[in-house]
């Protein structure tokens, strides 16, 4: 579990900390603050070995292992044929300074990520610096190091003729899933995941969550019946129900209950969690994903821009069990991003006084 | 189509934003009416009024305003509460709230102190007697042709009664609101509706302290 993450240099955050992070973790603030920014930053700092080395990835379908998915862009390549896509990443397109992306878990260990820009020197490389000037981008590579919370540590070399591979390639250790575009999730995502929580008899671990919101929700098999496999609950009116029916917002609340499910002991990073989902089942859903959250251990960050999705939140995590929820806001200070984290207390009074928290 | 099981959440109404860079705070709704009303005759437009839902929620109240959308904007904040009973104490507590949060408290009430926001405090009637805001309006409503009526009227229920009404400000107040059209306005309605005399001498503190925020 992660209690704090400190952010240096990385796209618009200068010096950056968010702390103390909690099982549930709400991100609020204005457009183009740096919630995005903040989820793909946490997703580089757990997940460098899928960001960086994606074709090495245990499930190479999966595009959304290029931290640029984030941005919408599905194959922005590892080629530094264009500096400006990867100078993207670094404060103030400020390209001699290193990014550094620091998690510090709640037993005190820290995993840390840095990128930096280094030039190819024959009597050793050297790092690039404002006062070096460079015009051949054949001597410039990005250099990504992680240090991982064991102690181990590898390094990946991005330049023009691709990514090289570290030596003794290191698999992330903490389970991570995204669920960002809700628009193109298909069914046969949700039933691909679905099987491999059934493959190890977990399934009614799902169904158990979804009955916070669907009571009458008996199971949930796949079938093949009517064509490609999907996920079908049985809900106690014969036939078993196609989820794609049961409303929008079930689907939704599978969707994140399954990836909640597949990252046990990891993270999920969600953005916009409110999607799809009416105001009025909010605290329902809320209830579902708190006790999944807990069930599989699962840390959850989701940007939101939605007071009611904040209200619904509160009022599920008021409702049973320890307080393990945290909203924090993104707010631009002098022009530089801090975080604006809220306890239970100063959220309960900011919701029974209606005061305005995103 | 929702099912009938998942829907309990009422429309929640939208929650309350800090769009001007000066905040002055009152104790609930009459008296952000009663200021709002007040400043429109100054024609004082930066200022943003709020209630943080009587006194005892104040604390609670300051804790979340620091951490509100926009605070970080505010360039000045006015605390006001009722002396009650007592003026000086009534001070004092405030004071302590506004310095537990790192909040800079003015020497004295009516006073602005410079700040990072800079912070003010007026303590009603008039920062040395007990009381509360209705008795500050009372003042300025001093040569009104119902106080006759109003203070024949309790010198009737003081005897019925063997004793004041313990609130008197309070429910003098409500009775010349009664003898107001309509009859069942709150103070905030009827300084909105423009019955309360702004120009009288009695506001002079409070026209100085708004002023100054």
């Amino acid at each position: 579990m992660i209690h704090s993450f400190h952010i240096k240099n990385y796209r618009g955050f200068s010096d950056f900390k968010i702390e103390p992070l909690e099982q549930v973790n709400l991100i609020a603030g204005s457009n183009n603050v740096g919630k995005t920014s903040l989820l793909e930053g946490l997703y580089l700092n757990i997940g460098p070995a899928a960001a960086f080395s994606s074709n090495l990835d245990s499930n190479p379908d999966e595009s959304s292992t290029r931290h640029n998915i984030f941005r919408g862009f599905k194959d922005i390549g590892y080629q530094l044929d264009n500096v400006v896509k990867w100078g993207w990443l670094f404060y103030g397109k400020d390209l001699s300074k290193n990014v550094e992306l620091a998690s510090t878990l709640r037993d005190g260990r820290v995993q840390e990520i840095t990128m930096g820009w280094w030039i190819e020197h024959k009597s050793g490389d050297v790092p690039l610096t404002s006062d070096i000037p460079f015009d051949d981008l054949k001597t410039l590579y990005l250099k990504a190091t992680a240090k991982y919370i064991d102690g181990s540590e590898q390094k990946w070399r991005i330049d023009r003729s691709g990514h090289r591979l570290p030596e003794n390639y290191i698999f992330d250790s903490t389970p991570l899933r995204l669920l960002f575009n809700v628009s193109s999730r298909s069914p046969q995502e949700d039933t691909k995941w679905f099987s491999k929580l059934a493959d190890v008899g977990r399934e009614d671990e799902v169904v158990n969550t979804l009955r916070v919101i669907e009571p009458r929700l008996k199971d949930l098999a796949v079938s093949t019946s009517d064509g490609p496999a999907m996920i079908y609950g049985d809900i106690g009116v014969g036939r078993r129900v196609p989820m794609s029916q049961m409303g929008e917002g079930m689907v939704r609340l599978l969707s994140l209950v399954l990836e909640i499910a597949n990252a046990s002991g990891g993270i999920v990073l969600v953005d916009e969690v409110e999607n799809g989902l009416h105001h009025s089942v909010l605290t329902n859903v809320w209830k579902a994903i708190r006790t999944a959250a807990r069930q599989w251990n699962t840390q959850l960050f989701a940007t939101t821009h939605s007071w009611e999705c904040i209200r619904a939140a509160h009022e599920a995590f008021s409702d049973s069990g320890p307080y393990d929820l945290g909203l924090h806001r993104l707010e631009r200070n002098n022009g530089d991003i801090k975080a604006v984290t809220y306890d239970k207390k100063t959220l309960e009074t900011s919701v029974e006084m209606n005061l305005e928290v995103r | 189509m929702i099912p009938e099981q998942l829907v309990e959440t009422p429309q929640p109404a939208t929650p309350r934003k800090l769009d001007k860079p000066k905040l002055l705070i009152g104790e609930g709704k009459d008296e952000v009416l009663v200021f709002e009303a007040f400043l429109s005759h100054l024609g004082i437009l930066d200022i943003q009024v709020e209630d943080y839902c009587g006194k005892d929620r104040l604390p609670d109240y300051l804790d979340a305003l620091s951490k509100q959308s926009g605070f970080a904007q505010i360039k000045s904040i006015g605390v006001t509460r009722d002396a009650d009973a007592d003026a000086a104490g009534a001070f004092a507590s405030l004071c302590d709230h506004l310095s537990r949060r790192s909040l800079v408290t003015p020497a004295a009430s009516g006073n602005v102190r410079p700040g990072t926001p800079s912070v003010g405090v007026m303590i009603f009637p008039d920062g040395k007697n007990g009381g509360m805001l209705e008795d500050l309006c009372l003042a300025a409503l001093g040569t009104d042709s119902l106080t006759k009526c109003i203070d024949v009227y309790f010198n009737c229920v003081e005897a019925a009664k063997n004793a004041p009404p313990k609130k008197i400000a309070k429910a003098r107040i409500h009775a010349w609101l009664a003898a107001q059209e309509p009859p069942d306005l709150r103070l905030g309605m009827a300084a909105q509706k423009g019955l309360i005399p702004w120009n009288n001498n009695s506001f002079d503190q409070l026209r100085g302290f708004l002023t100054a925020l």
